[in-house]
């Protein structure tokens, strides 16, 4: 598997200009979550357009945008999106609307733009494009089977340029259930992460162009059931065989620690086993916890590897050589776990 | 590219508990539309439902897992035809890690979200329908039931979402990354739904009406449906009985409006075509089309107007079943792909009901009568979604 990211675009609690210096101010988190660094909608959407749109919609139109600007294609073949929890807002809105309104009075436009797909269709619909589109919402792995999808669109070869995203929002009353959960503890002994939001667009394809970043090299994703026995390892070296890359090939790992000690050691432990010679670094200190947060962790990767560099503070490595390969390692409380693979074009 | 096939069959709908119960029905011309008696909500006696009459304690029973907290009517749904079509379909070796499940729904666990969302706001109670609510659940715990070690997954695209999830089982078995994968949709009844569709005001008073002059809306419905697919290779090795070939697919998007279909259809349109062209096949090898026909005025005239220019006014017998298990949002897609394989198998068409004025605006109806004995080699069978998300299968005899 070998194809190429033409162009990325990127809203998140970061600053969303993509080049060499990328996280040299590093935002830190500002309020109880990491929000999304708000862009002037009205510099990017018809006024008429973005008036009736959630903000996550509105996020997401101009995070596409950005991405086909980038990658010089007007339009593309097929859209794919990976949501783990889609457009919370409006289903909280139209939800509170019917149970306090004993169901009445409510919103057609809420509850049109509740449902996950809504975020690829809108897409779709501002750029008129009629061809493939495709929504995935399986928690942590949803922007991997985007991805994946995208992947099995190009190689199946009736498809050459693909829109991807990755993207969920967090929203006060969603942050608030998260904590009466006990999701989010914060006590003596360590500081979990805060729970996020990003909307990040990828052009995938099966050209190399001008504009190439990197590619994709494999995906793998992996969900353990109860008295499984799979270990981590083998699923790690299975997905690498199939990458057809060593474990010495690879440069750095980027890894989706949330603070937990608990679920954080196997990241470590990992990295020493099979990639002993790799630096390590984490990432969602910058974005917060989220169900796609692994597409900022692609950003990050791709920004990496077009500019030789990780960015100040993140982690060292040595001057002069070069970072080819970089694998990305998520797992949702070992439960869940995940990689991507990406390379030097 | 592998051919994959499809193997096992199962669903649950209003009309039937199962596959046998359901064909019953469809051949009895039995409508599972009726008046509401198990979902609490003010529109009770206003609108009519393709409501399943089985509570969910019943529904444990049905699914054979002891009464607890934690699952949705949703998961329920699923994991009862999930179940019937791995029996169907005689899988022995389900754990292998070569065996996937795809699984769709529309909006997850909101049947029990709407009835705790505010105790888990404030702290109070109910803690567990916090991870419940998301659409990756009931494909977890369907996995769980089924011991699926495997790629799971979920797919979410409104009222074609299983349509889809179906489309990518295939697509990976068709690239060698998945021998068999279980694919299909759930989703139950919701004060949700029903008052989201109410909002746009497109339920119907009655029973829905497909494609007649006169048609004034959906009649929601709720169940699941299931089909197991298997590539060419592992059916020839294991000698396996196969119902039908999954022949091909199209998926392309109307990109005209959130929740209003293009006057010409041509999402509707890309869609049957980029099935034809995917199965090798031209229009005049389709023998019937299951129909999406929600009764809404916008679709079934956007959908008329799609067949009308694919099949250069030849149009194949047709009709929707949506007037036997109602709407089933995001399982109607696989719900009626079982259907499809059943009018292969047994050469019949099952036809529309609730019709009876043709539509002014176009000069063909709907299949009005059972026909039996119907040499049927190819069905093409459409799911439309909000959003213009828009997918058509092709399932054909062996």
């Amino acid at each position: 598997m070998k194809f190429f990211i033409n162009g990325v675009g990127l809203i998140s609690p970061q600053q969303n200009t993509f080049d060499e210096t990328f996280l040299n101010n590093i935002s830190g988190i500002e309020n109880k979550y990491y929000q999304n660094k708000e862009l002037n909608y009205k510099d990017y959407l018809d006024p008429l357009v973005y008036r009736r749109l959630s903000r996550l919609i509105k996020t997401n139109l101009v995070s596409a945008k950005m991405c086909l600007k980038d990658s010089l294609i007007n339009n593309p073949d097929a859209i794919i999106v990976g949501t783990g929890l889609g457009c919370i807002e409006d289903t909280e809105n139209f939800l509170i609307g019917m149970l306090e309104n004993n169901e009445a009075l409510l919103s057609p436009t809420q509850f049109m733009q509740s449902t996950h797909n809504t975020i690829s269709s809108q897409i779709a619909i501002l750029l008129k494009c009629h061809g493939y589109n495709n929504t995935f919402t399986h928690r942590s792995f949803s922007f991997e089977h985007a991805l994946l999808d995208g992947c099995l669109l190009l190689k199946e070869n009736r498809h050459f340029n693909i829109l991807i995203g990755g993207t969920d929002e967090i929203t006060e009353k969603l942050y608030t259930i998260i904590g009466n959960i006990g999701l989010t503890k914060n006590n003596n002994r360590y500081k979990q992460i805060a729970p996020g939001e990003g909307s990040i667009f990828f052009l995938l394809s099966n050209n190399q162009s001008i504009k190439s970043n990197a590619v994709v090299r494999g995906i793998s994703t992996y969900h353990k059931l109860k008295g499984d026995n799979l270990i981590v390892e083998s699923f790690i070296l299975e997905a690498l065989e199939q990458a057809k890359i060593n474990n010495s090939e690879i440069d750095l790992m980027i890894c989706g620690n949330t603070g937990t000690p608990r679920f954080d050691k196997i990241y470590s432990s990992i990295a020493d086993k099979i990639f002993p010679g790799a630096t390590i670094i984490p990432y969602k200190y910058l974005c917060g916890d989220y169900f796609t947060a692994s597409a900022f962790a692609l950003a990050l990767a791709i920004n990496i590897i077009k500019y030789q560099r990780i960015p100040d503070g993140l982690g060292s490595f040595a001057n002069n050589k070069i970072i080819n390969n970089i694998i990305i390692y998520n797992h949702d409380k070992e439960i869940d776990s995940s990689l991507i693979i990406v390379g030097k074009c | 590219m592998q051919r994959v096939f499809i193997t096992g069959v199962g669903m649950i709908s209003s009309i039937g508990r199962n596959v046998n119960e359901t064909f019953s029905s469809l051949k009895a011309l039995n409508s599972g539309i009726s008046e509401l008696t198990l979902l609490e909500t003010i529109h009770k006696n206003l609108i009519l439902a393709a409501e399943i009459k089985l509570t969910d304690e019943e529904l444990f029973q049905l699914a054979g897992i002891k009464p607890q907290k934690g699952f949705t009517r949703t998961t329920l749904l699923g994991i009862i035809a999930a179940k019937e079509a791995v029996q169907c379909s005689r899988l022995n070796d389900i754990s292998n890690r070569r065996v996937g499940l795809i699984s769709a729904t529309s909006v997850g666990g909101m049947d029990k979200t709407e009835k705790v969302y505010f105790n888990l706001l404030n702290g109070k109670s109910d803690f567990i329908y916090a991870s419940t609510h998301d659409c990756a659940d009931s494909t977890i715990k369907i996995a769980e039931v089924l011991k699926i070690r495997g790629h799971i997954s979920t797919t979410s695209t409104a009222c074609s979402a299983s349509a889809n999830s179906i489309m990518v089982g295939m697509r990976m078995v068709q690239n060698g990354l998945l021998d068999k994968v279980i694919v299909g949709g759930t989703d139950s009844l919701t004060k949700f739904t029903l008052n989201g569709f109410n909002s746009l005001m497109i339920l119907s008073k009655e029973k829905c009406k497909p494609f007649d002059d006169q048609r004034d809306g959906i009649s929601l419905g709720e169940g699941a449906g299931y089909l197991v697919l298997e590539s060419e290779e592992v059916v020839l090795k294991e000698m396996k009985n196969i119902l039908c070939e999954l022949k091909g697919y199209g998926n392309a998007c109307d990109a005209y409006h959130q929740t209003a279909t293009s006057p010409e259809g041509d999402g509707p349109y890309l869609a049957m075509n980029n099935a034809l062209l995917s199965s090798n096949l031209s229009n005049k090898d389709i023998d019937y089309i299951n129909a999406h026909g929600t009764g809404t005025t916008n679709n079934d005239l956007s959908e008329c107007k799609a067949m009308e220019r694919l099949f250069d006014c030849k149009i194949p017998p047709f009709s929707s079943t949506k007037g036997y298990t109602g709407h089933c949002l995001g399982a109607s897609g696989a719900i009626e792909a079982v259907i499809s394989s059943l009018a292969i198998t047994n050469k019949i068409i099952f036809p529309n009901l609730n019709f009876k004025h043709k539509m002014s605006e176009v000069d063909f109806s709907p299949t009005l009568e059972l026909k039996g004995n119907v040499e049927i080699k190819n069905v093409l069978s459409n799911s439309f979604g909000f959003g213009g998300n828009n997918t058509t299968l092709i399932l054909s005899r062996c």
